[in-house]
């Protein structure tokens, strides 16, 4: 069995972090060692996925004044603040090593990240496609992507991560929406130092993890270095990460409304017109339930309590026409509420559409 | 209409079982190019997608558009040489085409092949396509499903 090559990049600025796997993957030939590398940035940076728009997605007017750099990635998913608190370990592999179907592939790659957790006592798990929650809550995400003739797979050793950033970083349409964002990754992300109190060492918890990846793959793994040849594409890939036309590249056919926290949950805003005035919804959805909402918009709706009273009664409940009218005309009812131009039906038709957040 | 394992692989068509890749020659001289059912079943769930521009010359081999699926990044690489003449836009309003009718409403992109004497001997169809692909489905295990909703 050939050995995989690891190279330790250590701690390298935002746009290497990024281009270097990029870099080996499109070097990568027949001959090439399928190879794991271990990197982080010094420097911290907000990493986009490949379709998505910079402007819509990022606060680049807070990122330029802060000196956050902003780098497209061609691996999908979406926009996320990184720092050096993450390790990232990226494999890049000929293609008739890994697994050919997705599900299968992320659970092989993340199965020495698991185990790694676990082996330092936090009870970490695979939660298919590609997340690794832990209680529910997810420590770090993965990604993958055919580059060259090379497959990639992409994850983090989560050793710490920066909510407020994270919210602060993103563009959302409302400071209302950033706060249920912050609440919801403090909510559903976290990170070894939150499971454990501490920061544990990065060289034991790296090698730790390098074990687990040989007994998973069956296969020595070689200490080694990037070759000229992928230094050359890397110093290449460097100068298009971080040109403004690789940043302003336009996305793909289709725009998210939604910033997903992990794979169940998702945070989003909707505003609807409706005879009474706008309503504006923000909320979080948890697999496919409400699981925490804000109502709001400039339409008269008394009791003025009740607006409370209706968010509270609209939790857990699926985005469904039936089960949601039912509900709201319950709480009409119990309320005595006077909604000019706001009837159940009105309301109902502002909250269906959350369903169709993606 | 073959099916094996629930992946349908029409006779009618040609194939690029390597690229997992469709082509269907037109009337008008023009080749339309999709994904095939194992390679939609096996990248799940679209998520997005960018298209090369109409006008664009592209080599065999060279991506005629980068698709998105859940949480996978890849080309979907043309077996015909030529130049773009059409994108399916309607995945603007629908992402999931390819994954609900891959061979019909689904189609990506079409071209003016440039080299379609020569390229079509290196394509599949027939018998030959549903021999080669009945392997690679069974050597990746592959099993096909639809999006319905």
């Amino acid at each position: 069995m050939q050995p995989v090559r690891v190279v330790d990049l250590g701690e390298v600025s935002a746009v290497r972090s990024q281009a270097v796997y990029h870099a080996v993957a499109y070097a990568f030939t027949e001959d090439s060692p399928d190879t794991i590398l271990l990197v982080s940035s010094y420097e911290p940076y907000v990493s986009i996925g490949f379709h998505q728009e910079a402007e819509r997605e990022v606060d680049l007017e807070y990122c330029r004044a802060h000196g956050i750099p902003v780098v497209r990635r061609e691996v999908g998913g979406g926009a996320v603040y990184l720092d050096r608190n993450q390790v990232f370990c990226q494999w890049i592999f000929g293609r008739p090593r890994v697994p050919a179907n997705l599900e299968e592939r992320f659970r092989w790659y993340c199965r020495p990240l698991v185990e790694t957790y676990r082996a330092l006592g936090v009870e970490a798990y695979h939660r298919p496609v590609n997340d690794i929650q832990v209680a529910g809550r997810k420590i770090g995400g993965t990604g993958a992507a055919s580059i060259g003739a090379a497959e990639v797979t992409v994850g983090s050793l989560m050793f710490d991560f920066d909510h407020d950033l994270m919210a602060r970083v993103l563009r959302v349409p409302s400071e209302k929406m950033r706060d249920k964002v912050f609440q919801s990754i403090r909510e559903y992300v976290t990170t070894l130092h939150r499971e454990l109190g501490h920061v544990p060492d990065r060289e034991e918890v790296k090698a730790l993890y390098l074990d687990r990846c040989a007994q998973v793959l069956g296969r020595p793994l070689e200490k080694g270095f990037l070759t000229d040849r992928e230094e050359e594409v890397a110093a290449e890939l460097e100068r298009r990460f971080s040109s403004e036309e690789w940043l302003h590249q336009k996305g793909g056919l289709r725009e998210s409304h939604a910033v997903k926290i992990h794979a169940d949950v998702l945070v989003t805003e909707v505003t609807h017109k409706t005879p009474g005035g706008l309503v504006r919804l923000v909320a979080r959805l948890r697999e496919g339930r409400i699981d925490d909402l804000s109502i709001s918009g400039d339409f008269t709706l008394l009791p003025a309590w009740a607006v409370g009273a209706l968010e509270q009664a609209l939790r857990g409940l699926p985005v469904e026409e039936d089960a949601l009218v039912q509900r709201v005309r319950d709480v009409y009812r119990a309320l005595s509420v006077q909604a000019p131009g706001l009837a159940p039906e009105d309301l109902t038709q502002a909250l269906l559409l959350l369903g169709g957040v993606r | 209409m073959a099916v094996y394992r629930a992946c349908e692989i029409p006779e009618d068509l040609y194939y690029d079982v390597d690229r997992d890749v469709w082509v269907r020659p037109e009337s008008d001289g023009t080749v339309t190019l999709g994904m095939t059912d194992p390679a939609q079943a096996q990248c799940g769930k679209v998520v997005n997608i960018t298209f090369k521009p109409p006008g664009k010359a592209l080599r065999r081999g060279q991506s005629a558009a980068i698709i998105e699926s859940a949480k996978w990044v890849g080309p979907f690489p043309t077996p015909v040489t030529g130049v773009v003449v059409a994108v399916n836009e309607e995945f603007r309003k629908d992402i999931l085409l390819a994954n609900r009718d891959p061979y019909g409403r689904g189609w990506l992109v079409r071209l003016r092949p440039t080299a379609w004497e020569t390229e079509r001997g290196l394509l599949l169809d027939g018998p030959a396509a549903v021999k080669a692909y009945r392997r690679k489905i069974d050597e990746r295990g592959v099993h096909c499903i639809r999006c319905v909703e």
